[in-house]
């Protein structure tokens, strides 16, 4: 266990943290940019799908950020603890880290009088996240590419707002402004199957080069 | 040899991953935004609506925007959007009472407006009630006449239609609705071939070997960067011809000659500078910190510069990096903001050409080595010690 | 222009570490071997006059340019760093060829010299294999190839056989040899074997001192009658090894001989016989001499 909690340390430290930041700058940053206080349930959903949604991917494509360089990849590969462990617990740590901050963010809006059913946004926030910080993973498992890990996200994000539903049908990201939250299933269940995609998708490659060699 | 190393750098781009998912991207979004340009249509006498236009009629502006600031001042809650998001304002009591001083000096004692007040008086007195609100409200100066949308006549529908006819040759006034939707994808676009580019040389361990060739800092640079930029308008220019042939036929059926190269004018003057600047932006603060906060620094703005822009959709241009006219037509309206349009044009290509530059100047103190930051030089002289 | 390296005075600091102190050096045509420990700062030293790092003081001449006007510098160096490496996605041709432009080739000389210069390397089979597919040794070699690609007075080759297999390596030493036939090659190593082979003049450095300066002969010269060999038995190996600095052992079933240096306040003792040092010997004899540690 003590071994666990030292990888999560270790990537805490030397990889999330300024990503921590960043997300801490965004949410002081929103209540000067945005009404975060009174509102109705449909005002909070905004915030909701366009705001709280980036959180997911600041705390999430970090994941193979510490061994984007193939030789210190191949040298974690070859230590004992597998290379799945340690990033399952990196995924394990980010996601944690985007439930605190989705959690305390909404707490506060509560605080400020806001009127929202809690844990059915909290749901819907985390949804979002998980699956535009899914997809930036698989991503950048695919293509190796960390700028078009955060690219794709923020594109589709953009598709939502500019075409719509009626582009992506199930996986519209801004289904909480429309007053459903059913739909945010889709999202999740998506967003965690990207993730663990993702991971294999990583560590097979590396299989991959070195038949290539 | 400036020119050799261009056109490898375009080459290296089309055969990047990156560029086909940003043309993947560009060509969904103007698929999704642009709906298909059914022409243009003469208004007819008798029609149920000739649409809604904002009036232009200072008296029309002004009394709108006091019914609405009655209203609102009764209830004690102003619904401001300062970043483009909905907030609501409960101001103090004091501010109340400042609020009601301001409403005095507007209106007589029967609520009317007072007749010796001129426009320009009470856009000043307005001001003054969106600074007590803390700005975004519908208040603001720039904002007034978004109070007062209003049914067009027939005499209204006929001028706008003349307008786009004549002052417009119809692909104007499309143009300006391609540069509206474009430039929002093109604020944020860009900067990811940047980054792509930028780190490139660090991903491959390129930079030392590049470093020591003979080929200029600025050589090197401004290949990259312009191969970039036009990388981005070539298929710009290319999704445009579509609309543009369309306006050219809309025009042909009704009865003048359209302007052929309208769409290029309009790219050049307004998507280009928008273009140059994102770039520049990925292309500095690459080069600076070796790492992708360009992505974030861009993306911030870009969302900021979004919401706002999302709050007054044709006729405010400021110095939002893109100036949105989602509309056709309102040729009057276009008139009047040419001038900060320009002048916003000319600041961000301004700004894009001193980024670049100082990327330059990174780039070539990074060369000798002479930069001492965290980041790749850092990284750099550590591993020299350890080997 | 004369075809050599002037520095004088040389100090580069990093912070408050220092890297190299008051290097001087002269170097002339042919193959100039740098040798030493990793860490002695061989790395820093072929920067700075690569102008790749600027030195903190001193004096430095590449073919009578100095080295603050880097454009005229870059010019006439060849440079091949310790991970040379180009963009994945890119042939070896294209590679080169993207190379030359920097190196302001026109196209002419490009389409001459690069087929030339593969095929020099024995690269010339592989111009459309990708350099993310080629193995250390390839890269190496696409490396000295696209650093000679605009004929540079000096070329400078940093580690150039580490991570190379012994064939590779032999195969490397004879292309630098021939290329060091009309300029100035300077290679860095810590393996002696590679210097013995190819270098006539070599500088050996330690904590960013030049502690030695000269031929290969002089060299060994220096280390003359302190090299010792004898064959022993396994029991006694562990005492001669905490008393004598030992250069090489060979171990055979019941016996082993050792090479060692031994000074000439040093007693040796019985059975050992002096024997012409090899540049190996010499250079352990050398760092043993200045920093006392074995």
């Amino acid at each position: 266990m003590e071994r666990y909690l030292n990888i999560a340390k270790v990537n805490l430290k030397f990889n999330l943290l300024p990503h921590i930041i960043v997300v801490l700058f965004l949410a002081v940053l929103a209540p000067v940019i945005m009404g975060v206080s009174n509102l109705e349930p449909l005002q909070v959903a905004k915030v909701v799908d366009f705001y709280l949604s980036l959180f997911g991917i600041v705390l999430c494509i970090p994941l193979f950020i510490p061994d984007e360089d193939r030789s210190v990849r191949e040298l974690i590969q070859s230590k004992k603890e597998s290379m799945y462990l340690v990033q399952g617990i990196r995924i394990v740590e980010g996601v944690i880290l985007l439930l605190i901050s989705l959690a305390l963010f909404l707490l506060f809006m509560k605080q400020q009088r806001s009127q929202f059913p809690y844990c059915q946004y909290l749901y819907g926030a985390i949804a979002n996240g998980l699956f535009l910080g899914g997809l930036g993973i698989m991503m950048y498992s695919i293509l190796d590419n960390l700028a078009v890990a955060y690219m794709i996200p923020i594109l589709y994000y953009v598709m939502c707002m500019g075409g719509g539903k009626k582009y992506v049908g199930r996986f519209y990201l801004f289904s909480l402004m429309g007053g459903d939250i059913g739909d945010k299933i889709y999202l999740l269940v998506a967003g965690i199957i990207m993730i663990v995609v993702g991971i294999i998708i990583r560590n097979k490659k590396k299989i991959k080069r070195f038949i290539n060699r | 040899m400036f020119g050799t190393l261009f056109i490898k750098e375009c080459k290296a781009i089309v055969k990047s991953t990156t560029y086909y998912l940003f043309l993947a991207c560009l060509v969904l979004f103007f698929v999704g935004q642009m709906e298909s340009n059914a022409g243009i249509a003469k208004p007819l006498k008798g029609q149920a609506s000739y649409g809604y236009q904002y009036s232009k009629d200072p008296k029309v502006i002004m009394q709108y925007s006091i019914d609405n600031l009655l209203q609102e001042f009764e209830s004690e809650t102003y619904i401001t959007y300062p970043f483009g998001f909905y907030k609501e304002v409960h101001p103090s009591k004091s501010k109340q009472s400042k609020i009601a001083v301001i409403l005095s000096e507007v209106l007589d004692e029967n609520y009317d407006i007072k007749e010796d007040i001129s426009y320009e008086q009470f856009e000043a007195k307005m001001e003054k009630i969106d600074d007590i609100l803390g700005g975004g409200s519908r208040y603001k100066a720039s904002g007034l006449k978004s109070n007062a949308y209003i049914p067009m006549t027939y005499e209204d529908a006929m001028k706008e239609y003349e307008d786009i006819l004549y002052n417009d040759k119809i692909s104007g006034a499309y143009a300006r609705l391609f540069c509206d939707y474009m430039g929002i994808v093109l604020a944020i676009l860009p900067v990811f071939l940047a980054v792509t580019r930028g780190l490139r040389d660090k991903k491959a361990k390129a930079f030392d070997v590049i470093f020591s060739k003979k080929a200029s800092s600025i050589a090197i640079v401004m290949s990259r960067y312009l191969a970039t930029v036009s990388m981005v308008v070539i298929p710009v220019i290319l999704l445009s011809i579509s609309p543009a042939l369309q306006s050219l036929y809309s025009a042909v059926n009704n009865g003048i000659k359209g302007d052929a190269f309208a769409y290029l004018r309009y790219i050049g003057g307004w998507l280009l500078p928008t273009i140059m600047i994102t770039a520049s932006v990925g292309f500095f603060l690459t080069e600076l910190t070796d790492g992708p906060i360009a992505i974030l620094v861009q993306g911030l703005w870009w969302y900021i510069s979004m919401f706002m822009g999302a709050e007054s959709l044709v006729g405010t241009v400021g110095y939002n990096i893109m100036p949105r006219f989602n509309t056709i037509g309102e040729h009057e309206v276009y008139k009047a903001i040419l001038p900060q349009l320009v002048k916003n044009r000319l600041f961000y290509s301004g700004m894009g050409i001193l980024l670049i530059t100082a990327t330059i100047v990174v780039y070539h103190y990074k060369r000798k080595g002479a930069l001492n930051y965290h980041g790749k030089i850092f990284k750099h002289r550590k591993s020299e010690l350890e080997i | 222009m004369e075809t050599e390296i002037l520095l004088n005075q040389v100090n580069k600091f990093y912070g408050n570490k220092q890297a190299l102190c008051d290097v001087n050096l002269h170097i002339e045509q042919g193959m100039f071997g740098l040798l030493g420990r990793n860490g002695a700062g061989k790395t820093t030293l072929m920067k700075v006059i690569t102008t790749l790092l600027p030195a903190s003081s001193g004096d430095i001449h590449v073919c009578g340019i100095p080295v603050k006007e880097e454009r005229s510098v870059r010019s006439i160096i060849g440079y091949l760093p310790q991970d040379f490496s180009m963009y994945g996605n890119m042939t070896v041709y294209e590679a080169m060829d993207y190379l030359g432009v920097l190196s302001g080739l026109d196209k002419k000389t490009r389409k001459e010299r690069i087929p030339e210069l593969l095929r020099r390397v024995n690269l010339q089979n592989n111009k459309r294999t990708k350099v993310k597919a080629m193995s250390g040794g390839m890269k190496r070699r696409l490396g000295i190839a696209q650093a000679i690609l605009h004929d540079p007075k000096v070329l400078i080759v940093d580690e150039p056989t580490a991570g190379l297999d012994p064939e590779e390596r032999v195969r490397f030493r004879n292309l630098l040899s021939e290329i060091a036939d009309d300029r100035i090659v300077i290679l860095s190593t810590h393996i002696v074997g590679d210097i013995e082979a190819t270098c006539e003049k070599i500088a050996i450095m330690d904590a960013g001192n030049i502690i030695f300066n000269g031929t290969v002969a002089e060299l060994l010269e220096h280390a003359d009658g302190k090299i010792y060999t004898a064959t022993v038995s396994k029991i006694e190996i562990e005492d001669i090894k905490k008393r004598y600095l030992v250069t090489n052992m060979l171990r055979m079933p019941t016996e082993v001989t050792v090479r060692f240096v031994a000074g000439l306040e040093e007693e040796v003792f019985e059975g050992a016989t002096s024997c012409t040092p090899n540049v190996e010997d010499a250079y352990m004899y050398l760092m043993h001499e200045k920093r006392g540690d074995r």
